[in-house]
């Protein structure tokens, strides 16, 4: 103690205490320093290797889209096996497979889906799914969706009441993409607000895997939750669902609040308006 | 004598502990300011990299903009900085060019070379302004998104008072008209307007980055570089720290006080309500920002302002000392304005973290800052004259001070490069990493001296921007 008060008295302390945090400063600027130039290196890497892995996973794919070669010979090929057994390979290889199945129809799409199903792709998706990470859980969802495998739907719609909103809106987009207007019907019991962000992203997906003969939509508007009431409200204003008139028009007389009776008189408007219009023509 | 020497030797000690306690104050601050700023950053990447703005691009529900372009004499790239204003990626929006009385030929470029036509144009004249000569609209449907108003001088919050006025969707964009955008800004701008969890979105603002020596195609930017000039090169770094290691923690924690000028978006009712921008302050993008949460706090409306750390505008930072030091000068007399005219928040627990923190910080960091540097400068000066200073002291101080600076910047580099890596070149990283090296002998005392103009032009009651000379963009 006597030692602390002597050095604090003589001010050799304060001496002591800067010169440590000037060599503190000092190290850790060159610590940074080096893992900038370790980062810059990796990314150097990874970029030479990105363009190596793309030019092999062009050539496996058109061999399996275009020759017919299955996945198991491929993977035995001397030539590519070693590639499989790499992390970042693999992971290239799923975003490529998801981007050519964006893109091809028919049997190309379902020989990809095979391969997806063959190469234990599929289960890298689905381990995705209990990832802690948002966006490895969100490329999980966005894998099985566009693969179409329908036996993860259950998954699905229990992500779809994620607290996280980024996972939220790749559930439930991918629940229609599986299901069509089925997908997302067990919307009507979704406790949580869905904000205006999630219903555009939610009416965009809709749009896009909208099936006419299989519709339920009209049952957002009997949820508890009034946002779903809105969803609903957008999803038939989007899709301009005239024969929804009715369940619009017993919103707009007992609707759950002033917001939605609004929402719901607006559509009815807009609807009724278009119908007088295809009376017209 | 005895006394005296005595006396001297305690003030020099307390004065010596004052000043080592403001530093390590201030550095603990900006740490921790770091330390939020980079856990908000790593969250909001991880958040983003699935969301698909595009989504917007083709919603009728996507939060209608109206873009305000306040310009006074910028004939020379007007044609050019208003294409690329109409070419940006967003479906739902409006491009008010505000001519603010400019003396050159903007106007007669502007009706040239986008078939503008005078037209009666009913809008909402809930500020007062200077008087609108006339308003004039395409004859092109190409450019129907545009609308031209030439009116009087009276500045730029004038001119963006005109636009709030115009402006006939719920969000306004205010922008500095010869600032390079990012093709998809409007996308990301406006998606925090969608997402208010309960609480109104009244402002949102972007990151502004430096173009120097970049190159422009088209309205955009295609190539970025790093200055070879020292002045702009070192302000590349100092809004690198300022973006990404500042405002997003002060996003994260809901007590933004500032929104670049050149780059922010607004709740065009709540602004209105707030009395548009105050034309009697040359900080008015400061003042704006601070009065519409005055208002929201006062009203007891829940509300939050965000903030977006994607590079989304490119600015031309000035290139000579004199231009700089006008700018900065601007700045803290605008920093002065609006704490002075917002003096009944500081402390005040009724604006909550507000009242409590963003201002307090701003009055204590900002404002005094300058002047408490140079009162030190003064302090050793004289000490040197009167042979008491202690050189074992000041030069570990000075050390002291240097290398955490260096440090900071080093940070700001590698925040830099683990997120966003704009800059690829390795020349480009070393001439950052120079940069960071020279900034604490030769731009910092550039800043505290412009400060300290700012302070004796708001003495003497000094109301102008001053002249803004701007070299332009490299073209491709």
């Amino acid at each position: 103690m006597e030692h602390i008060w002597n050095s604090y008295k003589s001010g050799i302390w304060l001496d002591t205490i800067l010169l440590w945090l000037i060599l503190l400063f000092v190290g850790v600027a060159g610590m940074l320093f080096l893992f900038i130039i370790v980062i810059r290196s990796e990314k150097i890497t990874r970029r030479k290797n990105y363009y190596n892995y793309n030019t092999v996973i062009e050539t496996i794919f058109m061999q399996v889209v275009f020759a017919g070669r299955s996945y198991a010979s491929v993977a035995n090929d001397q030539e590519y096996s070693k590639y499989f057994k790499i992390k970042h390979f693999r992971k290239q290889l799923m975003k490529s497979l998801i981007n050519m199945h964006q893109n091809y129809d028919g049997t190309s799409a379902k020989i990809l889906e095979s391969f997806y199903f063959e190469s234990g792709l599929m289960e890298t998706s689905l381990a995705k799914l209990k990832n802690r990470k948002t966006h490895i859980v969100c490329s999980g969802i966005q894998e099985l969706a566009e693969m179409k495998i329908t036996k993860a739907f259950p998954l699905l719609v229990k992500l779809s009441q994620s607290r996280s909103k980024e996972i939220k809106i790749a559930a439930i987009k991918a629940c229609t993409k599986l299901n069509g207007n089925k997908g997302i019907v067990h919307l009507v019991y979704h406790k949580d607000p869905i904000d205006m962000w999630e219903q555009v992203n939610i009416v965009s997906a809709f749009k896009r895997n909208y099936v006419e003969d299989n519709d339920e939509i009209e049952l957002l508007l009997t949820s508890g939750n009034t946002t779903v009431i809105s969803l609903g409200l957008k999803i038939i204003h989007t899709l301009e669902l005239a024969r929804k008139l009715p369940y619009v028009v017993d919103l707009a007389e007992n609707a759950p609040n002033e917001h939605i009776k609004l929402e719901a008189q607006e559509l009815l408007l807009f609807l009724t308006t278009k119908n007088q219009g295809d009376d017209r023509f | 004598m005895i006394d005296f020497n005595s006396e001297v030797s305690a003030f020099v000690h307390i004065y010596l502990l004052l000043i080592l306690g403001y530093a390590v104050f201030i550095m603990s601050s900006y740490l921790i300011l770091a330390y939020l700023s980079a856990k908000e950053l790593r969250s909001y990447l991880k958040r983003n990299s699935f969301v698909d703005y595009e989504v917007l691009l083709s919603s009728e529900y996507a939060p209608a903009l109206s873009l305000i372009a306040p310009a006074y004499n910028e004939g020379l790239t007007i044609k050019e900085n208003v294409r690329s204003l109409l070419s940006l990626n967003y479906n739902n929006y409006q491009v008010i060019l505000v001519n603010d009385g400019s003396k050159d030929n903007s106007m007669e470029i502007l009706i040239e070379s986008y078939e503008l036509e005078p037209v009666n144009f009913r809008y909402n004249g809930q500020i007062p302004t200077k008087l609108i000569r006339k308003v004039y609209a395409s004859k092109n449907a190409a450019f129907k998104k545009l609308i031209v108003v030439d009116k009087e001088n009276g500045g730029k919050a004038d001119a963006l008072n005109v636009g709030l006025n115009i402006a006939s969707n719920p969000y306004v964009v205010c922008i500095d008209v010869d600032c390079i955008l990012d093709k998809d800004s409007l996308l990301k701008l406006s998606k925090p307007f969608l997402e208010g969890n309960g609480k109104r979105v009244i402002a949102t603002g972007g990151v502004v980055r430096i173009a120097n020596q970049c190159v422009i195609r088209d309205g955009r930017l295609v190539e970025v570089n790093i200055p070879d000039n020292m002045l702009p090169r070192i302000q590349v770094l100092e809004y690198l720290r300022a973006f990404l290691l500042g405002r997003m923690a002060w996003g994260h924690l809901d007590g933004l006080l500032l929104i670049s000028g050149a780059f922010g978006a607004f709740d065009k009712e709540i602004a209105l309500l707030a009395g548009g921008y105050d034309t009697k302050t040359v900080g008015e993008d400061m003042e704006l920002v601070v009065r519409m949460r005055r208002y929201m706090l006062e009203n007891k409306m829940p509300y939050t302002v965000s903030y977006i750390p994607d590079p989304l505008c490119w600015t031309e930072a000035p290139e000579t000392r004199s231009i700089f030091v006008k700018q900065r000068s601007r700045w803290m007399r605008g920093t002065i304005e609006t704490l002075f005219l917002h003096k009944k928040m500081f402390m005040n627990p009724k604006y909550k973290l507000l009242g409590m923190i963003s201002v307090p910080y701003w009055t204590f960091f900002e404002f005094l800052a300058p002047f408490i540097e140079f009162a030190g400068i003064i302090i050793t000066v004289a000490f040197v004259v009167l042979g008491i200073l202690n050189w074992h002291y000041f030069i570990l101080m000075l050390l002291f001070v240097y290398t955490f600076a260096v440090m900071f910047s080093v940070l700001a580099l590698y925040t830099e490069e683990r997120t966003y890596h704009k800059y690829r070149k390795r020349t480009d990283f070393a001439k950052m990493l120079m940069a960071a090296f020279i900034e604490p002998i030769y731009f910092h005392p550039i800043t505290v001296y412009a400060a300290l103009k700012g302070y004796y032009e708001k003495a003497r009651g000094k109301k102008t921007w001053g002249e803004m000379t701007r070299k332009g963009f490299a073209k491709k």
